[in-house]
């Protein structure tokens, strides 16, 4: 079954003469152990296309289904409960609360979502893989682009969500750590059987996703599908 | 509660400032209620001392114990018992070789009935001859002795001081206590004269004629010249203290909150409920008035210690604790507007790109 699943989305802004046509008839899935990277220029559609298939946005029209439950039946507090329980989200900008520190950014999801977070020892993989285990201490304002955001990252995991919706997630990032975090996302799919799924500029990503897809005024297409194993 | 405490121990210096500025109305509300209950004190101190429900008076008066009087002939033969006790006032001007003068109030009582036998004596004694006088304390810090020899008015007879009572102010000045007659004397009434009213243990006392009439004490005590005026006063400026210090955590929590939207739309994106958002800014705000309390109470304990003498102050604690909850009430009504606002933040503001 797809962790996430969109049918015939259609999303507008304005009215009349300022309507925009942002998606146009999006169809998409994404399988548990997939990574799926989404590409497209700026105004695409592609933060559109992500808020609402994680649940933050909803269509003018299509089905979102997350985990086998429709949103259009879920009433607001219901979709905050989906996505505290099986969204990580990564967020280009203002990912982590300015006041906690790195290790009290995790804490306080402890506070919000008392089980069902990773464990210990698999929390501790985590930072280690993002090189961030020796940023605990320290405030986001402390922190270097690249080290926010790899604590968003990490923050989005630390959730043990069923899907990833990462934003631009190696936009700060320099070329080793693009590809240790596109690793990272890869192996987790992988191995992990999460679906993630990368709205991205940053072609080195796409060596990593099992499935590219391209969006182009606000039309989603089908680029590439480089393994058909967990493809539906 | 969690997000509240670490934003307010990061953000040291902002909150501080805040803090601050609420202790320092605070600290004047605490002052602002403690002089008015001191000054309200100093015109009921003498009367609450009494310990009397109702008093009875020339109805045509307007409840003005100065301008009223009552006849020997009026006063029921068999109405003294225990609860019944005429008193006599007149404004005296006190003077003393070497002292300071006083204004006061002279009130004549009779040594037969209650007031007299209720009067406590704190040094020296009851008066037991009309040229004595038992004063008010204010009179020794004022210099005045046991044994003085005082002038009161233009009375040509002195009058001694045999003993002083705590807390024996009528109307913001001293009293002294002497019997019946010296008051008539200092009047220049005939012996006709009962006196100026009559006290009362009971709600009502009836005399012989219909010129007179009983009121409750508190009808008396809010009649007191200045009395009410003062209270209205106070409780407006107290009350006007409270309103600003709930526009001001309104505000601040407003601006803050405002600053923070982003990271709230974040935080409504990964799915924190709406609700623990808004608690954080509830909890924000009691926080912020209770070190507000905290700091305005220490302040409030500072000024005590170095108030001058003759400040009428009176730290009621039990009423100060209901300021001290109603500050608490205005700034938890502060924290809605912020509050509302946290709660239909839209996630899709913490999304960039």
């Amino acid at each position: 079954m797809a962790v996430v699943e969109l049918k015939n989305i259609n999303k507008k802004f304005g009215t009349g003469d300022a309507e925009v046509h942002v998606l146009k008839d999006v169809n998409f899935q994404v399988n548990p152990g997939q990574l799926v990277a989404v590409v497209g220029p700026s105004g695409s559609g592609k933060s559109t296309f992500l808020t609402i298939a994680g649940g933050i946005q909803t269509p003018t029209s299509g089905d979102v289904i997350v985990e086998g439950n429709d949103l259009n039946k879920m009433n607001l507090k219901q979709r905050d409960h989906l996505r505290l329980n099986k969204v990580g989200f990564v967020l280009q900008s203002y990912n982590l609360i300015p006041f906690l520190k790195v290790k009290e950014q995790f804490s306080f999801v402890d506070r919000v979502k008392k089980t069902k977070n990773v464990d210990k020892k698999h929390f501790q993989e985590i930072l280690s893989q993002l090189g961030i285990s020796n940023l605990m201490e320290k405030y986001p304002a402390q922190l270097s682009g690249g080290q926010t955001q790899r604590v968003a990252i990490a923050r989005a995991l630390y959730v043990d969500p069923a899907i990833v919706l990462a934003d631009e997630p190696t936009a700060a990032l320099d070329s080793q750590k693009v590809m240790e975090v596109g690793a990272m996302f890869r192996d987790l799919a992988h191995n992990n059987n999460k679906a993630i799924v990368l709205v991205t500029h940053d072609e080195r990503l796409e060596d990593f996703a099992d499935v590219i897809y391209q969006i182009l005024d606000g039309k989603l297409s089908l680029l590439e599908k480089k393994s058909d194993k967990k493809v539906a | 509660m969690y997000l509240a405490i670490k934003e307010i121990l990061h953000e040291k210096l902002r909150y501080g400032l805040i803090i601050g500025m609420i202790s320092l109305i605070i600290f004047l509300i605490y002052v602002m209620t403690s002089v008015a209950i001191g000054l309200a004190g100093e015109n009921t101190q003498a009367i609450d001392g009494w310990n009397v429900q109702s008093i009875t008076m020339d109805k045509s008066v307007n409840l003005n114990l100065s301008q009223s009087s009552v006849q020997k002939s009026d006063i029921p033969s068999n109405m003294f018992a225990k609860e019944n006790s005429v008193i006599g006032q007149i404004p005296t001007i006190v003077r003393s070789k070497g002292r300071k003068t006083i204004s006061s109030m002279f009130f004549g009582i009779n040594q037969n009935q209650f007031l007299y036998k209720n009067l406590a004596v704190q040094s020296g004694g009851k008066f037991t001859k009309s040229n004595a006088v038992v004063v008010d304390s204010s009179f020794h810090d004022n210099g005045y002795q046991l044994g003085d020899k005082i002038k009161i008015n233009d009375y040509k007879k002195e009058f001694t001081i045999v003993g002083f009572s705590n807390n024996q102010k009528f109307n913001v000045a001293p009293a002294l206590y002497g019997t019946l007659s010296a008051w008539r004397d200092l009047h220049g009434y005939p012996s006709t004269f009962a006196g100026s009213a009559v006290l009362s243990k009971k709600n009502s006392l009836k005399l012989k004629s219909s010129n007179y009439k009983s009121y409750s004490i508190q009808t008396f005590i809010n009649k007191l010249p200045g009395y009410s005026a003062e209270n209205s006063t106070f409780i407006f400026m107290i009350v006007f203290l409270m309103i600003i210090s709930l526009i001001l955590i309104a505000v601040f929590l407003y601006i803050l909150t405002i600053q923070s939207l982003p990271v709230y739309a974040v935080l409504r994106a990964q799915g924190i409920p709406a609700k623990k958002l808004s608690y954080s800014v509830f909890s924000q705000s009691v926080i912020l008035i209770l070190a507000g309390i905290f700091f305005g109470a220490i302040l409030t304990a500072i000024l005590n210690t170095v108030m001058p003498q003759g400040i009428p102050v009176k730290y009621d604690f039990p009423l100060l604790l209901s300021v001290s909850l109603g500050i608490l009430i205005m700034g938890l009504i502060g924290a809605f507007i912020p509050a509302q606002k946290i709660s239909h933040v839209d996630p899709i503001q913490g999304i960039g790109g």
